[in-house]
């Protein structure tokens, strides 16, 4: 396996030991400016900070823009405006070459603007102007650039870190859905950073992390739609193609079942796909270049495939596969490009005859060049005028803008059908009055045309702006939130702190960006690299921040809801069983409530709620309280050596004796368990004098003295509810042995801790990561 | 820091602005929110106003009905609905509402808009303007800005079923699903929510002491917080909980609309939408629910899917107002019906199977409370160019203004009493005013 280079170094070393929250430690970041850091201005920041702000975004880009009267008249200056992910280092790019050209001695970047040679704009700044003494001071800082020293955290002054081990468990949850192990911890412990990235690196190779991998891509793909029944994928294959998609399973023995693979299979062939390029360090490139696709036993015979399998009946072996195809009897062979000839894929973006696949171009541009066409392209029309071309789409600037970028990619998937979306048409006549198919203003040439999609990816995958949507996709997944757009609105009161928040951001995005094309498009580097970051890592600030600064650190901190895919990991990894549906183990936060608690179901609800609103909070008390009650009596009843909650104490402990004495031994033992839980459901570490510990005693306590006051006076039972009673095994709903049944509570001791578990469970700190 | 900074720290970081950072309101149970209630129903996709409320002569426009129709002021398009022609299974049509039956039922309640500039004719950009008043991002929709506005403390005060819902981190947007995990959810400590004598999971007074502790905990650690991202999740977490007995009130129908087959899928899902909506309105615990409908974007086929769809999205707004007028809700109800843009002004091909394309002068409806009724404002040539109108009359004036989205939003604001409130300063808007527009 090639290994991955080393992540970038936190900025400092632990500077001190915080509290957050009164229980997490973590590490202060430096700053620039502050806690020994410089107050180095790079060129570049320059240009960011002045140029592009105070001078470029005001004066030259209307002309000099996409669809500007220069960019129509051919001039060869040209900038981009902030929608285009990279748009400050391509115009840092441009200006730069544009002020290496000299007119009588004088850079153009001066000449032009102020009139002071042939500008088709004229003067557009004067020459005792403040913009033009920014362009000054940028020329002269261009003849010899400053660079600062690499440090992407100085923007983040103060903000306190999750420690290296906090950092693990919450890797290890959302990764691979379980508590490190006390030797990783151990390793992190002693080996801090290096050992933490190390432990991270070896999680990736978890078959339960690609799971998560799945999640994150469906996202992007939504390709799971086609798994909401077990025929919805294989019903979308034309039988004339893919004769094997018929219902060759049945009289099969277990052909439900049978059926439901198969489909899964096909419907999940992009993610899986993804999955292979991961798992097998291939660049990520291939997402779009591989010439094959993958198959598993099953899948492979919808494709009338018959790879060597080591098992057959293995759901989980997946190999590399060329599709063909067999027309009047001759072979067809798929020209593969990665997930883009994916027979889902192409059925989940389709197209129609008069679409001509812009709809597919489209989703090009957003899935894998960060690109929202319909962004650049927004701004008041008047398309009614339209009615005055031919064809608007190539005459008309109110449509050339967008279609000239649309049109050539969607030329690219000529070779597939318009009513049948993943079926092939070899040797289509494309449209001669749209542009010519192709990619970034280069056309494909006829002989090019039945690998047309091979060649769009591979164009693609070269464009800056693939890793910068990779880094995005990775970064949304994991951090649960957007990346910063650059802020429109100059004349904003905060757009300063704005523009510093973003820069903050992109610095360390563009970084892990350099890194992962450093380590061959290893998307693994991407993974490591957000996770040690201060957006996946901060707690808290080490003081108050003021105004500005908290504008500066909104995107920064661990406060992601976690999803119904992340809750139901956790779940089960904290409390060692399943919140299941009794009657067909299906877990609940999956179907019944994944889409009220904020999930989505890949077709008509595709956007993830972010934010928890009534609804959802009671789908966690429930969650609490079912969990609780199933977990409660079964634990506390198992040999002392497989308990996970309640390894301290037993039935018999209970706070106050008959006569209302305190019992220390007794107290001791529960304030033991309640640190237990605490650590094992919460994460957070505390003394037994903690105040926390205290309060969750004190919930204990009041519990077990009401109830078992009542349960003396007869107004309550003796035992529990049927439900959180030990009758069955909770992850398999099977009836124990009547031996290891369970019911009674006399001493009440069950119910308060019960109380407990849901309360904890119910916690910020478990129901957001 | 003050309420702008704050509401931009939101906005960045897409968590709560409903109350103050780190002040709750005295954990105090929302009151229950008595309306009015609005609902903004979305025809996904660009809808063809000239195969409904704006209808032109046959021709090049239209191929389908011979000339417009009247019902009282307003005109339509007489467009007649059966199996065949929509290309629906026997029996389906049925389950339709036709042009015809719709406006000699509710002519006489809706303000009609024709002649919408919506400068635009992508779909993000359309559903954006029309919904929120401003084709460029980042204001919020009109759902959201209303129902922040008039139940702050409530977290369920905008439902979503589609539709542009941005809510610029004004509220928390909420999404309902089967009413058997409502009900579970309606009493998370009753072990089976239809039985009124369920064993609880714990008992009321320890249920009471779980939660106190809750709160005082997250207080604590609320107090301890400083990055604002991570303060304003906690935030969340209280405001969502205060929410939590809100859900008591709520009185879910026995069961869905279930209609038969896949073809009537989409309208099943509309109406189920709807006995939803209502439950929460009467609750009183939604402001404002997005509905929506798509299957509007008819490039091809248009005269078979545009009509099929049309149909639908009234037989749903129809059984809007009948389960509103059931729940004693309807004479507190706004409804707003609109789309991303318009399709014409003819179609891309001579073919029956043909469709339309973009267009952006397009229309919308309005009925409910405070809406004038019976009225037509605006227009459109044959050929779907936008007519002006005088700001003051409203009638049709050369040289006067053409109705545009921003003009809407400012009317409709107006009419939810949010016009100048704070939230509403903060996403100002550019239109035309026409007080009237809205109210008559």
């Amino acid at each position: 396996m090639t290994r991955l280079p080393r992540r970038p170094r936190l900025a400092r070393p632990a500077q001190a030991a915080l509290a957050a929250l009164g229980l997490l430690t973590g590490l202060a970041l430096g700053c620039k400016g502050g806690l020994g850091g410089d107050s180095c201005v790079s060129t570049r920041e320059y240009f960011a900070d002045e140029v592009w702000t105070n001078v470029m975004s005001r004066k030259c880009i209307t002309c000099h823009g996409p669809g500007g009267v220069a960019d129509a008249a051919g001039a060869e200056f040209n900038l981009l405006p902030s929608s285009y992910p990279g748009f400050m280092d391509a115009n840092f790019a441009e200006v730069t070459e544009n002020s290496s050209v000299a007119y009588d001695g004088l850079s153009a970047l001066l000449a032009k603007p102020s009139g002071q040679t042939k500008h088709g704009g004229g003067e557009v700044i004067k020459t005792d102007s403040e913009e033009y003494r920014i362009l000054e001071s940028l020329v002269k800082q261009l003849e010899s650039p400053v660079e600062c020293s690499d440090d992407d955290l100085a923007q983040l002054e103060g903000v306190v870190v999750l420690s290296p081990e906090e950092t693990l468990r919450k890797a290890s949850l959302h990764l691979v859905g379980r508590l490190p192990s006390d030797a990783e911890l151990k390793e992190v412990a002693d080996g801090g950073e290096d050992a933490l990235a190390d432990a991270i690196h070896g999680m990736l190779d978890e078959d339960a992390f690609y799971d998560r991998l799945g999640d994150i891509f469906n996202d992007l793909l939504l390709t799971d739609r086609y798994t909401a029944y077990t025929g919805f994928a294989v019903d979308l294959m034309n039988d004339e193609d893919y004769p094997a998609a018929g219902a060759w399973w049945d009289g099969t023995d277990g052909q439900d079942d049978l059926r439901l693979k198969v489909n899964t299979a096909l419907a999940r062939e992009p993610i899986d796909l993804i999955n292979h390029i991961v798992r097998n360090d291939r660049p990520f490139k291939d997402v779009l270049t591989a010439d094959y696709t993958v198959v598993n036993p099953f899948s492979a015979k919808i494709y009338g495939l018959s790879p060597k399998f080591k098992d057959p009946n293995n759901y989980n072996e997946y190999q590399e596969a060329k599709v063909s195809i067999t027309r009047d009897g001759k072979k067809l062979a798929i020209a593969h490009a990665g997930v883009l000839t994916t027979p889902m894929w192409l059925n989940r973006f389709p197209t129609t005859p008069t679409n001509r696949n812009r709809h597919r171009a489209r989703m090009v541009y957003k899935l894998f060049l960060a690109t929202d066409i319909l962004r650049i392209g927004e701004r008041p029309i008047d398309p009614t005028q339209s009615l005055d071309y031919t064809n608007p789409t190539r005459e008309d600037g109110r449509c050339t803008f967008c279609h000239q970028q649309i049109d050539p990619i969607a030329g690219t998937f000529q070779n597939w059908d318009d009513y049948d979306q993943e079926k092939l048409v070899p040797d289509r006549e494309w449209y001669p009055e749209m542009y010519p198919p192709g990619f970034n203003g280069e056309d494909l040439t006829k002989a090019e045309f039945p690998k047309a999609l091979q060649w769009l990816g591979q164009h693609v995958v070269e464009d800056p702006r693939f890793v910068v949507s990779t880094v995005y996709t990775v970064y949304r997944g994991l951090v649960g939130q957007e990346p910063l757009l650059y802020p429109a609105d100059p004349d904003s009161p905060t757009f300063k702190t704005d523009v510093a928040a973003w820069e903050a951001q992109d610095s360390l995005l563009r970084k892990i960006g350099d890194d992962f094309v450093a380590a061959d498009y290893n998307l693994k580097t991407i993974i490591e690299q957000v996770i040690l970051s201060p957006y996946y890592r901060g707690v808290t600030t080490d003081e108050e921040p003021s105004e500005d600064k908290a504008l500066e650190l909104a995107a920064v901190g661990t406060a992601r809801l976690s999803t119904p895919e992340l809750l139901t990991r956790k779940i089960e990894a904290v409390t060692g069983i399943r919140w299941l549906r009794p009657w067909d183990l299906s877990e609940y936060l999956r179907t019944d409530y994944k889409i009220l608690y904020g999930g989505i179901d890949s077709d008509s609800i595709t956007q993830r709620l972010g934010r928890l609103n009534g609804i959802m909070a009671s789908v966690s008390a429930r969650m609490a309280n079912e969990v609780a009650c199933a977990v409660t009596a079964w634990d506390l009843t198992r040999p002392v050596e497989k308990r996970v909650l309640f390894p301290k104490v037993t039935l018999d402990h209970v706070p106050l004796g008959p006569t209302g004495d305190e019992i220390p031994d007794s107290i001791a033992d529960i304030k033991a368990n309640i640190v237990h839980l605490h650590e094992r459901i919460l994460g957070e570490k505390l003394d037994l004098e903690d105040p926390e510990v205290e309060r969750t005693y004190q919930l204990f306590l009041e519990t077990w003295k009401e109830g078992s006051a009542s349960v003396t006076a007869g107004k309550e039972n003796a035992w529990l509810s049927w439900q959180c009673m030990v009758r069955v095994d909770p992850n398999t709903q099977v009836e124990l042995p009547e031996a290891q049944q369970f019911g009674d509570d006399p001493a009440y001791v069950i119910r308060s801790w019960m109380a407990v578990v849901t309360y904890l469970l119910s916690d910020y700190k478990f129901l957001y990561e | 820091m003050d309420r702008r900074s704050f509401i931009k720290i939101a906005a960045m970081t897409g968590l709560a602005v409903s109350a103050p950072l780190g002040v709750r309101r005295a954990f105090a149970q929302p009151e229950p929110y008595k309306g009015p209630f609005f609902v903004l129903v979305n025809a996904s996709g660009g809808w063809d106003p000239t195969y409904l409320c704006d209808p032109k002569p046959k021709g090049a426009v239209n191929r389908i009905y011979d000339a417009p129709a009247s019902a009282g002021k307003l005109k339509y398009a007489p467009i007649p609905i059966d199996d065949a022609s929509l290309g629906l299974d026997p029996g389906s049509a049925a389950y339709l509402m036709s042009n015809q039956q719709f406006f000699e039922k509710y002519a006489a309640s809706l303000t009609v808009l024709n002649g919408i500039d919506m400068a635009t004719n992508n779909h993000d950009g359309g559903s954006r303007a029309t919904w929120s008043g401003r084709l460029a991002e980042g204001f919020p929709s009109f759902g959201a800005l209303v129902a922040a506005s008039r139940a702050p403390e409530s977290s369920l005060a905008y439902i979503s079923s589609g539709g542009y819902d941005a809510t610029e981190g004004l509220i928390p947007l909420t999404r309902m699903s089967s009413i058997d995990a409502l009900k579970r959810v309606a009493y998370p400590n009753k072990m089976d929510p239809n039985d009124a004598e369920s064993d609880l999971y714990h008992s009321n007074s320890t249920a009471a002491r779980i939660r106190k502790a809750q709160d005082e905990r997250l207080a604590e650690a609320l107090k301890q917080q400083r990055l604002p991202r991570v303060k304003a999740a906690m935030n969340e977490l209280m405001l969502a909980r205060a929410s939590d007995d809100v859900l008591k009130d709520l009185v879910l129908p026995g069961e869905l609309v279930t209609l038969p087959g896949y073809q009537l899928s989409d309208l099943q899902a509309l109406q189920q939408q709807v006995q939803l909506a209502v439950a929460a309105f009467k609750a009183g615990m939604a402001v404002a629910v997005n509905l929506n409908l798509g299957g509007f974007d008819t490039h091809g086929n248009h005269d078979r899917d545009q009509p099929r769809q049309i149909a639908k999205l009234l037989k749903g707004v129809d059984f809007l107002m009948t389960e509103a007028e059931a729940a004693g809700i309807a004479g507190n109800l706004v409804v707003m019906i609109g789309s991303d843009f318009a399709r014409g002004p003819g179609y891309n091909g001579p073919s029956e199977y043909d469709g339309k394309d973009h267009w952006s002068i397009t229309s919308a409806m309005l009925m409910g409370k405070g809406i004038a009724k019976g009225r037509v404002i605006g227009g459109t040539t044959d050929d779907q160019r936008a007519l002006a109108i005088d700001p003051a009359s409203l009638g049709l004036k050369e040289g006067g203004k053409v109705l545009k989205p921003e003009t809407i939003h400012l009317a409709l604001r107006k009419l939810a009493g949010v016009g100048d409130n704070e939230l509403a300063k903060l996403f100002p808007l550019a239109g035309d005013d026409m007080p009237k527009l809205l109210t008559g």
